[in-house]
């Protein structure tokens, strides 16, 4: 009885809103233009206002609407239409499809926009268009496929993250990754395959409105969700394939290599007392015996519908990955459901609810990796009866000869025993109310609980030999994170005589906690890996807390569909900074022109779309942990068991927001409807950095955290995708995608440079230079009549003037200098995509040149006999023209073999400094489209088959196991330093995409 | 409707104005520890807490990074009393052969460290006033205790020896939590600004107790440290008067550990009436493979790469009573019991020499060992120096002194001899709590003293205290009568060989040998150059690091950039 009478004044306020003009009941059919198929989930709206609905999966539809109305008829990937109702009962449409859907509406997490509309520099990618790739990881689905956004896989660690940096690295000691927006929130968690679309922020005319974070740029994510009236859809995914290591040009030492090369290097008595004849038919590949194929898989299963004001979308992901590296591994669950509900007429209701479990085995050991490339042939891990032998000291326990290598342990003993894991859960509930208040003003709450756990375990078997442990060690960590985070938006839109006026008010706020507790423990019996049966090693815990507010506007003005321009403001304040300097102001201001609406070039034959824009605007980075401005003693240590206070920072009050001026011109072009062209040209200049300075460590600190400095980064990024050929059976697509971007260093604390300095490898950041520039003595190759290695002296005047530039063979006496940079002067990416009748074949190439790469492996791998106990790099196998010095006249590209190192050859310089530029096929993918004609029979609504293969080829000069090396400075690594590094691996997968 | 818009507006506004001061949970400010009572405790316990504990410091490894490691190691590895048995990527390999730069981890970390106790010690000195109680006193007086230690560390590893004059240059000293102004002070300030505060030590420790054992300060650590630092000021009557004031009558071998522990001293020093001041570790900070027993011992679990040098094993084999000489610990090779010669070659192309090593044979005729080259039985031949047996064997014409061994095992041709006195502290063999002033030292410091004084017979008889509880007596003790015989021309020279005797690898050797002027003789097998280190080379200094003159500006040190 109640709920009839609520339902009847819903209905009557219902026919008092719309009740001015006639009723009618419009009918019809959508079609597409191209091949006269049915559209199903086409949204029909009533312009104007929010009612609509959409086609069944006939094509059909019904709706009632007012006799004058117009219905908008849109539908991703085809040009939107528009018919007036007049008198008809009937209409039936056929959409054009748009190839570069310019009607796209492009989420960017606070609003959407029309694709043509956007004043922004921002690419959107759909769901298809990402999970070509085969991993968990969706910045590894990104690359290559977005100008001006540089993607490394710096490891090939199962589950492990790509780094992403969107038009260059502007900090120097602040993180500088790009912020994840997912749904409407900053943060929170998703699969790749629930993805409807995702979008790049790449100016600050889009990113500004975050503020912020968003100096790292934005990348904002869209689940999936039901539409209305939607049908019960079910998709099923399943792929799984094999994978395999790559090592690319790394090639060690056999036995027999390794023997003669030593040869060389003793003394014949020594040498025939210390490498018996009988190493010669030792061989062992300790690569072969830690690295191994393994398996990738992955089972995704989505059903989503809608039944009256009540949408769902669900889906079930099981994601399993083994590594290459022995014993390691990545699997994954996750779930989401995503509930929209209309509550009242005016009021919708979504609930997003999103759940991951996963479990991460990492290498035992920081060792491992070590072990893996510098173990010695001669070793064989094995005993003569097949079983692995224990190593804890010079001597082979099994027949008492030595054990060769440098390390004396067998970490395949200790593999056999020790682990390190990760578990975690993450689950984020979201609670998002969308009110229209009027036809012109609406109001959204979204309101973000997650709550996350992850448990770290580390065991030592007291069985194994560790360096540091010799009764076992085991080592749990558990962390809880908690967030909330609620965004509220108040967005008003007005029209009138070919003006439009829409605007948005925000607030945010959010706060977190993460609490960290260990404990560890030792002397456990074999095998026993719980910390009751251990005595206890150590224990420790602590919590940070942390908040943030925010409240932000923007002003979006369009003038007849051809003049639009943005301006927003929005203002920060976080718990990272001090109150003296908490609150930072992020304004920006963004405009553009559709030049192809105007007169002159109207119906052009050649230029279909033309599109000016340029945006300005500020964003901010506060990435550098907690407590940064306050000076403290801390806590963590002891001395007798007694709690002790440790002096721990300087402080500095006036600690304050990093920010990043962002300003950009771009141009939109479509030729011929079958070439649409973007083109980009940017300046970001980063000021205020917070940067780690270095203090006298006679202070008793060696760096404080400071507002100082400031670094620019320039490009042109060039977005292309083209229809090569289109016929009716065969079609050609192709995009592809460059970034030239520039760095350079515009200011350092008193003009003077600092080096960042890490394992002793130094870059040094100084005016005018780039921001990684590689700092150390220049080498100068090989003596041809000695065989000494060779660095560059400078010779200066009394004004300190270099006049000359001589070789010298005394490694202290070199000179450090920039000797190349570790950023790449280019990267992109190249994507095809064939169909012909029912086949696909599609495939992507990216690159990046001009980055150099330390390889601090080599400076115990290639070290011209200063390493007895490690392998060396094979200069005949790994064909890329290494020579090795003999005799007088040489010309070589190695030093002369000499007993404990030539001269220091093996010492940081730029020897080991080599090119790292690459061009890698990421995916080649072959599928076949089920006729439907088969399809129907079984209710199928769409069936795919196909193989896919990813890092198919990789063409590098580098010398080390990948060219993709971390773009990232952090506490223990430089951008472009390579060392003990995971393999990428090859896979090749079969895959079967259904859906009913 | 309009009632939910209404009820939106004041909750968001409630969220706004929240308050973001967060504080961290296992850090203090300064607020916040000068207002807690334990504060000072808190830091102070800090302090002796950096002596052991491992630091990352820009980038570089924590593992192996701490004060005490490197100070013992760039004290003890440009010696005469350590063979180095291989290159190794550790930079204690430069320290070993003195080819160090102001960017090496040792140089930049030690210095670091130093000076990050310094503050915590200054702060605490500036938080505390004089005779608030007998506590807050004596803890004071630990502070003056242990910034003296750092300063005198950083004094002799950084600047020259106070008796090559007080005018060289010498280091900072921060004498508050004001780091405003950095500038090098001369030695002699240096130096005159330990004694101040070690005076200070003393007097504010004079009344109530040390806070447990051995690891924490007491006013007789820090006289003993005075002894030491008079010494190196070459204020020999001031030594003499201070250790009997330390005395105060009693015969200097009560102080000592007895002759039957001896041996267990170093794994229990804390313990121990000897120890004066040690770098307390608790059972589970072991540093393993990082440890300073790694390097001297493989024991299962070390690098065991540095050994007990050959000179200084013909030293302790001078005496075969002495016990000292078991803490070298010389690794035989289990499999055979026959005997083996070495000596020491050049290596071709480098600095160094490694050893030729030949299994020998016992000529029941001649009662001599040999071995076979080219058909022809080259003998070990044995002659006597200055009363004391010496092997040789004539080869290639030329008279080559040799070690003759049980055979054993060895690294790149050098013979494995570890060394134990940084192991065993509850059994485990890389954990010890290392000593840094004892009783032992303090008398060998009168004992020069007394030398320099030309007071022989009080030298030589603090000497053979010393070597009474190493288990020698009789003739095996030196008088003014056998010293010639046995080749000493001086007290002071057997003093200085006592020294190295009794304080070997605790990080005397260098500054013993090159504040009396004399050269480092490295003639000897060891994967360091072959060479005399004359007193004068500046290299026997280590360069200020690169990261403070290049931000502060401070002078380096001669021969570094």
């Amino acid at each position: 009885m109640r709920t009839k009478k609520i339902l009847f004044v819903c209905l009557s306020f219902l026919s008092i809103s719309i009740g001015v003009f006639a009723q009618t009941v419009i009918q019809g059919k959508v079609i597409s233009a191209e091949d006269k198929q049915p559209l199903p989930g086409v949204s029909i709206l009533i312009k104007g206002t929010s009612k609509g609905t959409v086609t069944d999966i006939n094509g059909k539809y019904s709706i009632e609407v007012p006799s004058n109305a117009v219905l908008l008829y849109s539908y991703v990937g085809y040009k939107s239409v528009e018919e007036k109702v007049s008198k008809k009962s009937t209409i039936d449409v056929a959409l054009e499809p748009d190839n570069f859907m310019m009607d796209e509406i492009i989420v960017m997490g606070y609003s959407s926009q029309k694709k043509a509309e956007m004043s922004s520099s921002v690419v959107s990618l759909s769901s298809n268009q990402l999970t070509d790739v085969t991993t968990s990881d969706v910045g590894n689905m990104l690359q290559g496929k977005v100008a001006g956004v540089t993607v490394y896989n710096a490891t090939g660690q199962p589950g492990a993250a790509a780094e992403i940096r969107i038009r260059g690295t502007g900090s120097i000691s602040a993180d500088d990754e790009p912020l994840y927006v997912v749904d409407g929130i900053p943060g929170g968690t998703f699969n790749p395959n629930d993805v409807e679309t995702i979008t790049v922020l790449k100016d600050a005319g889009a990113t500004a409105l975050y503020g912020a974070a968003a100096s790292g740029g934005v990348i904002v994510v869209t689940t999936k969700s039901a539409a209305k009236n939607q049908p019960t859809k079910i998709d099923f995914r399943l792929r799984g394939g094999q994978k395999s290591p790559l090592f690319g040009n790394f090639k060690l030492m056999n036995s027999e290599e390794l023997y003669y090369m030593h040869k060389k290097l003793y003394s014949p008595s020594l040498f025939k007392q210390l490498r018996p004849t009988e190493l010669l038919v030792q061989d062992f590949n300790w690569l072969k015996a830690f690295f191994s194929n393994g398996m990738t898989q992955d089972y995704y299963v989505s059903a989503s519908g809608s039944t009256g004001k009540t949408g769902y979308f669900l889906s079930l992901d099981y994601y399993n990955e083994d590594g290459t590296l022995i014993n390691t591994y990545f699997n994954r669950i996750s779930s989401r459901l995503n509930l929209n509900t209309q509550l009242f007429k005016n009021l919708d209701m979504n609930i997003r609810i999103a759940y991951n479990n996963s479990n991460d085995r990492e290498a035992s050991s920081w060792t491992t990796l070590n072990d893996a490339y510098t173990k010695m042939p001669w070793d064989i891990p094995y005993d003569k009866n097949g079983e692995i032998i224990k190593i804890s000291g010079a001597v082979r326990p099994d027949n008492g000869k030595p054990w060769y290598s440098q390390d004396k342990w067998n970490a395949l003993h200790s593999e056999q025993y020790n682990y390190n894991k990760v578990r975690s859960n993450e689950l984020t509930a979201d609670f998002q109310l969308n009110w229209s208040i009027f036809d012109w003003l609406s109001f959204s709450t979204t309101n973000r609980m997650a709550q996350s756990t992850y448990k770290n375990v580390q065991f030592i078997d007291p069985r194994t030999y560790d360096p540091n442990y010799a009764k076992g060690y085991l080592y749990n960590n558990i962390s809880l994170n908690n967030s909330f985070g609620t965004t509220n938006l108040l967005k008003a839109n007005v029209t009138s005589k070919g003006h439009s006026v829409n605007g948005l008010l925000g607030w945010e706020y959010g706060n977190y906690t993460s609490e960290y507790t260990s404990a560890s423990g030792i002397g456990m019996p074999n095998g026993m890996d719980a910390l009751n049966a251990s005595s206890v090693y150590g224990v420790g815990g602590y919590k940070i807390p942390g908040g943030s507010w925010s409240t932000f506007g923007q002003l979006q003005y369009s003038y007849e569909g051809k003049y639009f321009a943005t301006a927003s403001l929005r203002v920060d304040a976080s718990s990272t900074f001090g109150p003296k300097n908490r609150i930072g102001y992020f304004p920006s201001g963004a405009a553009s022109w559709i030049l192809s609406k105007e007169n002159f070039l109207m119906d052009n034959k050649l230029i279909t779309f033309l599109k000016l824009r340029t945006s300005y605007g500020v964003t901010g980075n506060s990435n550098i942990g907690t407590f940064r401005y306050l000076s403290t003693y801390s806590l963590n240590s002891s001395y007798q068991n007694n709690v002790a206070a440790i002096p721990n920072r300087l402080a500095n009050p006036y600690l304050g927001w990093e920010s990043a001026y962002m300003a950009g011109i771009g141009m939109d072009i479509n030729l011929w409807k079958s070439i649409e062209i973007n083109l980009d040209l940017y300046n970001i200049n980063n000021k205020n950095l917070l940067l780690n300075v270095p203090v006298a460590p006679s202070t008793g600190f060696f760096e404080t955290t400071e507002n100082i400095g400031s670094v620019r980064n320039q490009g042109v990024e060039i977005q292309l995708n083209t229809t090569n050929i289109k016929t009716t059976s065969f079609k050609w697509e192709m995009g592809f995608n460059l970034g030239f971007n520039s760095n350079e260093v515009t200011s350092t604390p008193n003009d003077k440079p600092f080096l960042q300095s890490r394992s002793n490898v130094n870059q040094q950041v100084k005016r005018g230079q780039d921001i990684y520039s590689w700092y150390m003595p220049k080498w100068l190759g090989v003596d041809p009549a000695n065989g000494d290695p060779l660095w560059e002296k400078l010779v200066y005047d009394t004004n300190g003037k270099i006049v000359d530039r001589v070789p010298t063979n005394n490694f202290n006496e070199a000179d450090y200098q920039v000797v190349g940079k570790a950023t790449p002067k280019f990267s992109g990416g190249w994507l095809n995509n064939f169909t012909f009748k029912s086949f696909q074949l599609s495939f992507n190439a990216n690159f990046a040149y001009g980055n150099k790469i330390y390889d601090y492996n080599r400076m115990s791998l290639d070290a011209d006999g200063a390493y007895l106990g490690y392998n060396q790099i094979s200069m005949k196998k790994n064909k890329l023209g290494w020579t090795r010095w003999e005799k007088p006249g040489d010309i070589a590209t190695h030093p002369k073999l000499v007993m404990n190192g030539n001269k220091l050859s093996n010492s940081i310089s730029s020897r080991y400094l080599e090119d790292g530029s690459f061009i890698r096929i990421k995916n080649l993918t072959l599928g076949y489209l089920i006729p439907d004609k088969y399809l129907k029979l079984m209710h199928i609504n769409q069936c795919k088959l196909y193989l896919s293969g990813d890092n198919i080829f990789t063409y590098t000069k580098f010398s080390g196991t990948d060219p993709e090396v971390s773009l990232r400075t952090s506490d223990y690594t430089l951008a472009g330093l390579y060392t003990d590094h995971y393999p990428v691996s090859r896979q090749f997968l079969i895959g079967l995409e259904l859906s009913f | 409707m309009k009632k939910l818009f209404l009820f939106f507006v004041p909750f968001i506004f409630i969220m706004v104005s929240c308050d973001l001061d967060y504080f961290p949970s296992d850090a203090m400010t300064p607020e916040q520890i000068t207002k807690d009572p334990g504060g000072a405790v808190y830091i102070t316990d800090g302090n002796y807490s950096m002596f052991k504990d491992e630091f990352e410091y820009r980038g570089l490894y924590a593992s192996g990074n701490s004060y005490v490691r490197h100070y013992l190691q760039m004290s003890e590895y440009p010696s005469d009393n350590i063979c180095l048995s291989g290159r190794t990527s550790d930079v204690l390999y430069q320290a070993t052969c003195y080819k160090n730069d102001p960017t090496l981890k040792n140089v930049s970390t030690l210095w670091w460290l130093a000076y990050r106790i310094i503050y915590g010690a200054n702060s605490v000195i500036e938080s505390l006033p004089d005779g608030v109680s007998v506590q807050s006193d004596y803890l004071k007086g630990e502070n003056y205790f242990i910034r003296a230690v750092c300063f005198l560390h950083l004094v002799t590893l950084y600047a020259k020896p106070y008796s090559f004059g007080r005018d060289n240059l010498g280091i900072v000293l921060r004498k508050s939590t004001d780091t405003s102004v950095t500038e090098r002070a001369t030695v002699g300030e240096t130096y005159d600004q330990i004694v101040s505060d070690l005076n200070n030590a003393i007097r504010l420790m004079s009344n109530g107790t040390r806070r447990g054992n051995a690891g924490y300060a007491s006013k007789e650590a820090a006289q003993g440290l005075l002894t030491r630092v008079y010494l190196y000021m070459e204020k020999n009557q001031e030594v003499v008067d201070l250790v009997n004031e330390m005395l105060d009558g009693a015969d200097p071998i009560t102080k000592l550990e007895p002759t039957a522990t001896f041996p267990k001293y170093f794994a229990n020093a804390l313990n121990s009436k000897e120890t004066l001041w040690a770098i307390a570790h608790t059972s589970i900070e072991s540093r393993g493979q990082s440890s300073i027993a790694s390097m001297y011992l493989n024991d299962g679990m070390g690098w065991g790469e540095v050994y007990s040098s050959d000179p200084l094993n013909n030293l302790y084999e001078r005496y075969p009573n002495d016990i000292r000489y078991n803490f070298v610990v010389p690794k035989y090779s289990s499999t055979s019991s026959n005997y083996m010669v070495y000596w020491p070659v050049a290596s071709d192309g480098d600095d160094f020499r490694s050893n030729e090593i030949r299994d020998v044979t016992f000529d029941g005729n001649a009662g001599k060992y040999y071995f076979t080259e080219n058909s022809e039985r080259i003998y070990v031949e044995t002659e006597i120096v200055n009363t004391y047996p010496q092997k040789y064997i004539m080869w290639k014409g030329e008279k080559q002194p040799v070690r003759i061994v049980k055979k054993m095992l060895n690294r790149n041709s050098f013979p494995i001899y570890y060394v134990t006195k940084f192991s065993y502290q509850d059994g485990d063999p890389m954990l010890s709590s290392p000593v840094m002033i004892r009783w032992a030292e303090v008398i060998l410091n009168r004992a020069e003293a007394y030398a320099k004084l030309e007071k022989k017979q009080e030298a030589l008889d603090d000497v053979n205290t010393i070597r009474r509880r190493a288990g020698l007596t009789g003739d095996e003790l030196f008088t003014l009568e056998n010293m010639t015989p046995r080749g000493y021309l001086s007290a002071l020279d057997i003093v200085l060989d006592e020294r190295r005797l009794e304080l070997s690898f605790e990080g005397f050797r260098t500054i013993d040998i090159y504040r009396n002027k004399h050269n480092m003789d490295r003639r000897y097998a060891g994967v360091h150059p072959w060479e005399i280190v004359n007193y004068t080379d500046n290299k026997i200094q280590y360069p200020i690091p690169f990261d403070e003159t290049s931000v502060s500006g401070i002078p380096q040190n001669p021969n570094y950039y």
